[in-house]
C-alpha cells in the first residue's frame, strides 16, 4: 500500500484498514515470491540455528548434542560467576581495541601513500594489499613461524639490534599482542583497498578549492580527507569489528586460547565448551552473548559514529 | 529347603553383580553383536583417519594395498584433520547419521567412544571369528581394554622417549651412549648443555619439552602414580582425577625449577616448535613420542646424531613406573548396515596382518601391533637402519604392567588434557604455586567428571 492510499483508509474508513483489494494481495505475493530464495537461504543457514542456538542455551546436553534435561538460566548464571568467562571477555575487549584502531589507522597512513600518482604505483598497491589473497590459516602459520621463541625471524632481527626479545606466545600480555598484530597484518590488505577506493572518489576540484582558500598539509588532511572518506571509515569499523569478534583461526593456530586462557576470545571460548569439552548447552548460552553483544555494538556504532559520517 | 534356595539365589545375584562390574577373564561372549556369519561385505567402505604427511602416505598404501588384495570390498580413505577435529566431526556426524563405517580415534577419546554406545565392539567380532590376538604387544592391547574386552582394534601405536643431541653431548663432555634417566640427572646434563653467548643470550638449551599434557600423563606413569582413581577409569568408571598427588607436584617442581634456572626452554604448547628447536640445534634434549623421531632424524642428518634414551622418571625410580602407549585405534560403526560393519572388519583383519604392520612400521616409525611384524622383511631392515627405534618398544615391553602404566580411561580426557596443559602455563608464569595450580585443576576436572557421568549414565 502506498502511503497516500493508507491515510485515506486512516482518515475515512477505520474500520477498513486491513481490506486489501486483489491488487494489493497479488503484488504482495509477487514480492514475497521475489523474497523467497533469499529467504529460504537465510533461514536455512542463520535463522534456525540462530533460533537453535537461543534454544539450547536453556538445556543440558549429552556430548552427542541430544538434549537432556531442561537447564533454565543455569548457563547463564554460570557465565556471570565463571571466571574462564570473564577471562574471555577482557580478551574480547583487548583484542578489538588492539586491532580495529590500529589496523585502520595503518590503512589509511597506507591508502594515503599508495594515492600518490608515481610511476609504477600499481606495483606497490598489489604487494600492500596482497595479504587480502592470504587465507587467515596461512597467514597464521607463517607468524607462528615468525614468533617461534627459538628460531624465530622476529626476534632475530630483535637480537641484531641487541634487544632480547619477548616469549611471544608465552607470556599472556604478549600473547594478545602477538595474536592481534597477526589480525592486522591479515586484515590489513583489505582496509588499504577499501580506503584507497575512498580516496580515489574524492573529488579533486574539493583539494583545488581547498587550496584556493589557503588550506594544506594536516589541515587539508583533516578537514577534506577524514571527511570525504569517512563512508569507508565507518564501514570498516563496522565490519573489522565484527570480524574481530568472530575471529577464530588465527587464535586456534597461535595459542589455543592460551596461555592461561589470556587469548580466549569468546569465539574460542564457544569452540573450546562445545566442541572440546560437549558442553553444547553452555555454549549456546556464550553465542548468545556473543550475539547480543555484536548487535548491541553495531548499533551504539551506527547511533554514535555514523552522525559524524559525511555522504556526499 | 526353600531358605537354602532363597539364599542360593542371593549369592548367584551378587555374583552376577560382581562379574557385571570388576574385571578378570570371566566376560561374556560378545559375538551377538557383530552381524550374523553370512552377511555379505559392502562393496565400499569410508574409513575416517586423522594421518597427514609421511603417515597418510603410509596409510593410503595400506588401502590400496587392500582394494588390490581383493574384489569385492572396496575402502575410501579420508583425511578429516587432526585428531581433535576428527572427533568433533565424528559427533557431529552421529546426530544427523552420516558417520562412516570405520573411523580412527586417539588413544584417549576411548571412554567416550565407549560411552557414545555408536560402537559396534571390536571383541563381538574377535569372539565370533575366534580371531587371535595372542601375538599382540600386551602394553598396546591393554591399553585399549577395558574390562578385558576391546571396543577398538589398536592401529598406530608409539610411546614417549627422550630425544638427544649426541654430538652436543660430546662437546659438554657427557658421555653420548649413557643418556640421562632421572630427574636429578636430566637436570644435571641439561645444566652442562646449556651454553650462552657473550651478551648473555642463551644459543643452547639444555632441554626443551612443550607443555603437553600428553608428557604430564607419562611423566606420572613413570612415577607409578595413578592419574584417575577407580584404578584410572579402568576397574570402574572415574569419579575423579588425582593428580595432584606428591608424585604430580614433584614432576612440576622439577619442570619448573629448570625452566626458571634458565636450562630448559619452555617453547609453549607448542610441540612442533619443540621439536623444530632441537632439530635446529638450539635444546640438546627433549621429549616427544616415537613417532616424531624419523622427522628429527631426517631433519638432522648431516648436522648431528640423534640418540635415544628412556623417559624420565623420579630419583627413586619406582619399580611399578613405565610407560603408557600412545596412538590411535580403530572403531566400526554400529550406525552403518551390517554389510559395511562386515567389510569394515574384513579390513581391519588386513590391516593386522604381519606384512601390513612391517610395512607400515618401515613407512612411519609407529610400532608394530603384531609382534610377528619383526619377523618380516621390513621390519628387519628398519631395525638396522634406525636403531634408535628399538628403544621404543624395548622401553614398552619392560614396562610394568599395571593400571598406572595402562594408563587413563577418562570420558573427558581430551579436557584433562588441554587442563593439564593451563596448570602447567600458570606454574611457569608464577600465577601459582605447582600445589596450588595442580588442586586447581583437580577442582575444575572433577568438576568436568561429574557432569560428564550424569549426562552418560
Amino acid at each position: 500500500m502506498d502511503p497516500k492510499s493508507y491515510d485515506a483508509c486512516r482518515r475515512y474508513d477505520a474500520a477498513n484498514v486491513m481490506r486489501w483489494t486483489a491488487r494489493d494481495l497479488r503484488s504482495l505475493a509477487t514480492g514475497l515470491a521475489y523474497l523467497a530464495p533469499s529467504f529460504v537461504l537465510f533461514a536455512a543457514f542463520v535463522f534456525i540455528p540462530l533460533g537453535r542456538t537461543f534454544y539450547l542455551s536453556f538445556f543440558n546436553t549429552r556430548s552427542t548434542g541430544a538434549i537432556t534435561t531442561f537447564a533454565g538460566l543455569d548457563h547463564y548464571l554460570e557465565l556471570v560467576t565463571s571466571a574462564e568467562f570473564h577471562a574471555g571477555l577482557l580478551a574480547t575487549a583487548l583484542f578489538v581495541l588492539y586491532t580495529v584502531p590500529l589496523g585502520i589507522g595503518l590503512g589509511l597512513v597506507l591508502a594515503v601513500l599508495l594515492n600518490q600518482r608515481l610511476r609504477g604505483i600499481n606495483v606497490f598497491r598489489t604487494m600492500m594489499s596482497s595479504t587480502i589473497a592470504i587465507s587467515a590459516a596461512v597467514g597464521s602459520l607463517i607468524w607462528l613461524l615468525l614468533f617461534n621463541p627459538s628460531l624465530g625471524l622476529l626476534n632475530y632481527v630483535l637480537s641484531l639490534a641487541g634487544i632480547a626479545g619477548p616469549q611471544w606466545l608465552i607470556q599472556p600480555n604478549v600473547a594478545i599482542v602477538a595474536v592481534s598484530i597477526t589480525t592486522i597484518w591479515l586484515t590489513l590488505g583489505t582496509n588499504i583497498i577499501v580506503l584507497l577506493a575512498g580516496l580515489q572518489g574524492v573529488p579533486e576540484e574539493i583539494y583545488e578549492a581547498a587550496h584556493l582558500d589557503g588550506a594544506h598539509g594536516a589541515t587539508l588532511f583533516t578537514r577534506i580527507t577524514i571527511p570525504m572518506v569517512s563512508p569507508s571509515l565507518f564501514f570498516l569499523v563496522v565490519v573489522d569489528t565484527i570480524a574481530v569478534l568472530q575471529a577464530f583461526t588465527q587464535i586456534h593456530l597461535l595459542t589455543r586460547g592460551g596461555p592461561v586462557d589470556a587469548t580466549r576470545a569468546l569465539v574460542y571460548s564457544i569452540y573450546l565448551d562445545a566442541f572440546q569439552n560437549f558442553q553444547f548447552g553452555y555454549a549456546s548460552a556464550q553465542a548468545a552473548v556473543l550475539f547480543a553483544l555484536v548487535l548491541v555494538l553495531t548499533l551504539v556504532q551506527f547511533l554514535v559514529i555514523e552522525r559524524r559520517v559525511h555522504y556526499q | 529347603m526353600r531358605r537354602f534356595a532363597a539364599l542360593a539365589l542371593v549369592i548367584s545375584f551378587v555374583a552376577a553383580a560382581c562379574g557385571g562390574s570388576t574385571t578378570g577373564g570371566t566376560t561374556s561372549d560378545l559375538s551377538a553383536q557383530a552381524p550374523g556369519k553370512d552377511v555379505k561385505p559392502a562393496a565400499k567402505i569410508t574409513w575416517w583417519h586423522a594421518m597427514t604427511g609421511v603417515n597418510g602416505d603410509a596409510l593410503n598404501k595400506i588401502v590400496d594395498g587392500f582394494n588390490k588384495s581383493q574384489s569385492n570390498i572396496k575402502v575410501e580413505a579420508v583425511f578429516q584433520g587432526t585428531y581433535d577435529d576428527l572427533l568433533s566431526k565424528l559427533n557431529t556426524a552421529l546426530s544427523s547419521n552420516a558417520a562412516p563405517a570405520l573411523v580412527q580415534v586417539y588413544d584417549i577419546g576411548q571412554a567416550y567412544m565407549r560411552d557414545s554406545s555408536a560402537v559396534v565392539p571390536m571383541q563381538a567380532f574377535i569372539d565370533r571369528d575366534k580371531f587371535d590376538t595372542s601375538d599382540f604387544e600386551p602394553a598396546v592391547i591393554n591399553y585399549y581394554k577395558y574390562q578385558d574386552q576391546l571396543q577398538s582394534m589398536p592401529f598406530n601405536a608409539s610411546s614417549a622417549i627422550l630425544l638427544y643431541n649426541k654430538d652436543a653431548f660430546r662437546a659438554a663432555g657427557l658421555d653420548p651412549e649413557k643418556p640421562p634417566l632421572t630427574f636429578s640427572e636430566v637436570t644435571d646434563a641439561a645444566k652442562k648443555l646449556t651454553k650462552k653467548d657473550a651478551s648473555g643470550q642463551t644459543t643452547q638449551y639444555g632441554f626443551g619439552p612443550s607443555i603437553y599434557g600428553w608428557l604430564f600423563e607419562q611423566l606420572m606413569a613413570t612415577s607409578g602414580a595413578p592419574y584417575a582413581d577407580n584404578g584410572n577409569g579402568r576397574d570402574n568408571r572415574a569419579t575423579k582425577v588425582v593428580y595432584n598427588s606428591a608424585a604430580g607436584k614433584a614432576i612440576l617442581d622439577w619442570w619448573k625449577a629448570g625452566v626458571d634456572g634458565g636450562y630448559f626452554l619452555n617453547p609453549g604448547i607448542d610441540n612442533a616448535g619443540a621439536t623444530n628447536a632441537f632439530n635446529a640445534g638450539k635444546t640438546a634434549m627433549y621429549i616427544e613420542s616415537s613417532a616424531s623421531l624419523r622427522g628429527s632424524i631426517n631433519a638432522t642428518a648431516g648436522k648431528f646424531q640423534v640418540g635415544t634414551g628412556l623417559y624420565p622418571r623420579p630419583d627413586s625410580k619406582p619399580t611399578t613406573g613405565g610407560n603408557i602407549i600412545g596412538g590411535a585405534s580403530l572403531y566400526i560403526m554400529k550406525s552403518r548396515p551390517a554389510e559395511e560393519q562386515e567389510a569394515a572388519w574384513e579390513f581391519v583383519k588386513y590391516a593386522m596382518s604381519p606384512a601390513v604392520q612391517a610395512q607400515w612400521q618401515s613407512d612411519t616409525g609407529y610400532y608394530p601391533i603384531v609382534k610377528k611384524a619383526y619377523d618380516e622383511g621390513p621390519s628387519k631392515d628398519w631395525s638396522t637402519k634406525y636403531p634408535q627405534f628399538l628403544t621404543a618398544i624395548n622401553e614398552i615391553r619392560n614396562s610394568p604392567q599395571n593400571r598406572s602404566t595402562n594408563g587413563a580411561v577418562l570420558g573427558v580426557m581430551p579436557q584433562a588434557r588441554a587442563r593439564t596443559q593451563k596448570m602447567i602455563e600458570s606454574v611457569f608464569l608464577g600465577q601459582a604455586t605447582t600445589q596450588a595450580a595442580l588442586d586447581a585443576a583437580v577442582a575444575d576436572m572433577n568438576d568436568q567428571i561429574d557432569k560428564y557421568n550424569k549426562a552418560n549414565k
